[in-house]
């Protein structure tokens, strides 16, 4: 990165009252400030954030109700309709409508002797189950606003989270609640297992009002921070009532599959109560699908699922029935593949597909498209019409809606708009806008992402206006990973390249060194600080990092450099056999990587586990053996995973071994340049 | 671009009822229910004023 001339330099300054604000370096303090801290100007913003972070939550004052519903009127709705109905179920147990109701009570009033307060925020750090569920109830009952942590994320991640989200208490588990001590304040270790039998009391005194804070949400930051979304009760209330049209019905069961801490978790548990249906609580996507998802969909009789547009872009090639046991399938978070709607649709699956579009600033999701069929020379699949109570805008530079068919961003108004990102007002107010075209005082969200308004009223989704991009679903801002890597004490100068098209994006660390790193010492580094579809799949040791005429890094550019690193061959190994041969045509196909040699590592190349269970697949099919996911998994080099595949055909005698398969065009995968 | 982004643009700060800030370009006619509080001024100085201004994020009726 360039480094910064002292003109470039800022200044913290204090008043009196303990206000911080940015000022230039070069120009002399004002009267009345004090200066507290020098440093470029992104670090003064974190250092205003940090001072932030550090004061107290003001408590929640008694206002007047705005006349609409919170969370808990809904769930409450469905306790009345059918309070002996499932209402949530995990490997464990199961729970009705009128166990969650007191269960989620008990713990309630176990928050409140504990000192939370309306207004609070409160973290949830348990493994994803019913817990989690009575857990969110209770917090929302005790008016305070939840924070979902996956217990997956790494610590220094799930600190910063915690820290970030100005918690005044954290609900975990007994085995769980001794390493958070030294987070943040005070932990609640809860076994889970209390209440359901306990006598309900009065419920009369529940404190939400639909303005109130219901949840705090993270998503990528380009200043090294996760930005904390605060949505309010109404915000997810509009989304529960909206999002699941075509309605889901109270026999239907929705698979809980998603991280706690991402939107489609939202769908997922508040549609589902919503509408006094079953959240059935399931293994990670990504375990299912190594396990037979068909299978598993139909032995947990799901109905309802909300699976990441990867994860369907990839099943379907593979198995083009996987999702047949489905009444509804919702996919979104990246752009769906035509060839995978195609293959989805020609098969045996009869539910409704809808592809939904949205960020977490507008409630996980503004418009939803459902896809029925798609045009042969379709190169792309609408993300379809705005919800209802929600006003899609694609506005030019001027702030003037764009003809229809021309490109604008996409602007979000109406009930889904988030109160704003916590503790960041100045990034609040330019994303959060004045709505020219509501109501006196609306606000809408400026999204970032351009589209295009097609004739019939859907919109075509065109990308990003800036460097964010989506690694498996999830929004990425390769600068929050730059500031990460850079804090290693032998890097002195990295940049994160976007490298794979669409269906398969990843990042590469191009870095330069002070001293000698290795690459796995760097991951090392890096996974302990981030979730793991932030960390890069490669990192490149550098002279220098490529910068255009102007001293800018060029992001086409330094993808480029990134590629050409990745396929240098200078350590190749060459297959040798006709099973390595096979395998690295294979690899060669489904990681877009060029020259594999039969020593190199399917997940150093940017293999996951998606791409894992393709491999399983094909090898299946073409060499009629049949292997594990895991096992895969667990085989990263070439060379080890060919010699497993030898033993397995040994034990099988008979199953004669094809030729390298030839892979043609048609194997690229279609509208992969979208 | 943005013109929210534009680091030249002149800017106003506005407020609606709730109290919610936003910036907003100063050669754009101003939205119905919002009020300038701060500028014209330049990008820098607005958002320094709703750093300094706006330190409960909460709109006014639910606080």
């Amino acid at each position: 990165m360039k480094a910064e001339s002292t003109t470039d330099l800022y200044r913290v300054v204090v008043d009196q009252e303990g206000h911080a604000s940015i000022w230039p370096g070069r120009k002399p303090v004002p009267t009345g400030w004090e200066p507290r801290f020098t440093g470029a100007r992104a670090e003064c913003l974190v250092e205003i954030e940090d001072r932030w972070a550090r004061g107290t939550t003001p408590g929640c004052r008694p206002a007047v109700s705005l006349g609409d519903a919170t969370l808990l009127d809904l769930f409450r709705r469905s306790v009345a309709r059918g309070g002996d109905r499932p209402a949530v179920s995990d490997d464990r147990r199961g729970l009705t409508y009128a166990e969650l109701n007191a269960a989620s009570s008990a713990l309630t009033r176990w928050l409140r002797e504990d000192g939370v307060r309306p207004g609070d925020h409160v973290v949830i750090y348990l493994e994803r189950g019913v817990d989690v569920l009575i857990a969110m109830l209770a917090i929302l009952k005790a008016g305070a606003a939840y924070v979902p942590v996956d217990v997956r994320y790494p610590d220094a991640r799930r600190d910063v989270m915690v820290r970030t989200s100005r918690c005044t208490a954290i609900v975990s588990s007994p085995d769980r609640a001794a390493a958070m001590a030294a987070v943040g304040p005070k932990v609640l270790a809860w076994t889970g297992d209390a209440g359901i039998d306990a006598p309900l009391a009065a419920e009369s005194s529940d404190p939400a009002r639909p303005g109130d804070a219901a949840c705090v949400l993270f998503t990528s930051g380009s200043s090294g921070r996760p930005k904390a979304v605060v949505l309010e009760h109404r915000n997810l209330v509009a989304f529960a009532r909206n999002a699941a049209q075509p309605g889901l019905a109270p026999d239907d069961r929705t698979a809980q599959v998603s991280s706690v801490s991402w939107d489609p978790f939202h769908f997922e548990t508040w549609c589902t109560l919503a509408a006094g249906a079953e959240v059935v609580v399931l293994p990670a996507i990504a375990d299912l699908v190594a396990a037979d998802l068909r299978e598993q969909l139909r032995r947990h009789r799901i109905t309802v699922m909300v699976a990441p547009t990867m994860v369907v872009n990839h099943v379907v090639r593979e198995d083009r029935d996987a999702f047949s046991p489905l009444r509804l399938l919702i996919t979104g978070g990246d752009v769906i593949l035509p060839a995978a709607c195609r293959e989805l649709l020609s098969g045996t699956f009869t539910g409704r597909f809808i592809n939904m579009y949205g960020p977490t600033e507008t409630t996980t999701a503004c418009t939803a498209y459902p896809v029925t069929e798609v045009a042969p020379d379709a190169d792309s699949v609408p993300i379809g019409s705005p919800l209802a109570d929600t006003a899609v805008y694609l506005l030019d530079g001027g702030l003037d809606e764009v003809a229809e068919g021309e490109a604008g961003e996409i602007h979000v108004g109406g009930l889904g708009v988030a109160r704003g990102y916590l503790d960041q007002p100045a990034l609040t107010a330019q994303r959060f806008l004045p709505d020219p075209f509501a109501p006196a005082g609306g606000r809408m969200y400026a999204t970032g992402d351009r589209a295009r308004w097609h004739e019939d009223g859907s919109l075509e989704f065109l990308g990003r206006t800036d460097d964010q991009v989506k690694i498996r679903g999830y929004r990425v801002e390769p600068r929050e990973v730059e500031r990460i890597v850079s804090r290693h004490p032998r890097v002195r100068e990295v940049a994160v390249a976007v490298v794979g098209d669409d269906h398969d994006r990843r990042l590469v660390a191009l870095v330069v060194v002070h001293n000698r790193v290795t690459p796995k010492s760097l991951r090392e580094y890096v996974a302990g600080a981030l979730p793991d579809f932030m960390v890069p799949a490669a990192f490149v040791e550098v002279p220098e990092i490529p910068a255009n005429d102007n001293g800018k890094r060029d992001l086409q550019r330094l993808a480029d450099f990134a590629r050409h690193h990745l396929r240098r061959g200078e350590n190749r190994v060459a297959p040798a056999d006709d099973v390595e041969h096979y395998l690295a045509t294979l690899w060669e196909e489904l990681l877009a990587v060029e020259w594999i040699g039969a020593t190199d590592d399917f997940f150093a190349l940017g293999g996951n586990s998606l791409l894992a269970f393709r491999a399983q697949r094909r090898i299946r099919g073409d060499l009629l053996v049949d292997l594990d996911v895991r096992e895969i998994i667990g085989t990263s080099e070439l060379r080890a995973l060919a010699r497993l595949i030898h033993r397995r055909k040994d034990a099988v005698r008979g199953a004669a071994l094809g030729p390298p398969v030839a892979l043609s065009r048609d194997c690229v995968p279609e509208g992969g340049n979208t | 671009m943005n013109p929210f982004d534009d680091p030249d643009g002149r800017f106003f700060v506005l407020v609606n009822d709730e109290e919610q800030h936003s910036l907003w370009p100063s050669h754009l006619a101003l939205p119905d229910g919002w009020r300038v509080v701060h500028g014209e001024d330049d990008r820098q100085a607005c958002l320094d004023y709703v750093e300094r201004h706006w330190t409960d994020l909460r709109p006014l009726s639910a606080r």
